[in-house]
């Protein structure tokens, strides 16, 4: 025997589709971050643990980094930072606000970039190159490899500057790009007194 | 068996294995050092993972209790 009655379950809501408590591309950017920091922390042990096991440092015969004239590319970058936590709040208020400390940050990033450039060069006439010690080794590596996220960081940034003069870029993405840049700006002191003292 | 194996590897071993360049130095500085980074990648992987989700767990609270407040009027 079937059961023909028909059943009529009572009217339901339509579902909600609720906020994500954090947005995509800034949960994307701190997982991205997290590998860098790790990857960062096993370059920052290995220079640590070399440094340990030879007497002197930097090895003779090398020469001494340019710890006072960097102290200045550091202050640069530093303040590249402050700048961008300016543009947070600005950006909270009114995103075309945000644009001048915006850029302003790219510059003092760019200047960061060029400033260590030009140390380089000093240095690699100096006699310091990637293949001169196990001290160059390092030092162009470390220094090398946080310069390339620092240009990467800076056309990110760039993009950001022209995405919100043209009213495209939505706070997540600047979310995004901050967490990178915070990235940049918060590890090169850990580098700067682990490789240059 | 693998206590065997283990032991004929063990024996059969060429020097170069037990070329480590920290684990067996007397130097005092350097056992620190290697102690000190095997300590910080060991916890760091922890630590992030460990802020991210408390973050997480923070703004999920957050978002709940603005809820609460739009509900109760």
């Amino acid at each position: 025997m079937s059961d023909n009655s028909l059943v009529i379950s009572p009217p339901t809501e339509p579902p909600v589709r609720k906020k994500p408590v954090i947005a995509s591309p800034v949960l994307g950017m701190l997982i991205l971050t997290g590998t860098e920091i790790m990857f960062f922390a096993g370059l920052i042990s290995s220079v640590s643990i070399l440094r340990n096991s030879v007497a002197v440092w930097p090895p003779p015969g090398q020469p001494r980094l340019p710890v006072e004239e960097t102290a200045i590319n550091t202050a640069a970058l530093l303040l590249s930072g402050i700048f961008l936590i300016l543009a947070h709040r600005r950006f909270k208020k009114e995103p075309r606000q945000a644009l001048n400390p915006m850029l302003t940050a790219v510059i003092l990033g760019a200047a960061f970039v060029v400033l260590q450039g030009r140390e380089w060069i000093d240095l690699l006439a100096s006699g310091l190159t990637l293949t001169s010690s196990t001290h160059g080794s390092f030092f162009y590596l470390i220094i090398g490899l946080h310069g390339l996220h620092a240009v990467v960081g800076i056309l990110a940034l760039g993009l950001g500057c022209w995405m919100l003069k043209k009213d495209k870029l939505s706070f997540a993405v600047f979310g995004a790009l901050e967490v990178f840049w915070f990235f940049v700006v918060g590890v090169w002191p850990i580098l700067y007194f682990r490789v240059y003292f | 068996m693998l206590t065997g194996t283990a032991a004929v590897l063990w024996a059969g071993s060429p020097n170069s294995v037990w070329a480590c360049a920290v684990c067996m130095d007397d130097e005092a500085a350097n056992r620190v050092a290697y102690i000190a980074m095997t300590f910080l990648l060991t916890v760091l992987p922890f630590v992030l993972v460990g802020s991210l989700g408390f973050y997480i767990w923070r703004k999920q609270r957050q978002a709940e209790a603005e809820e609460n407040r739009v509900k109760l009027g």
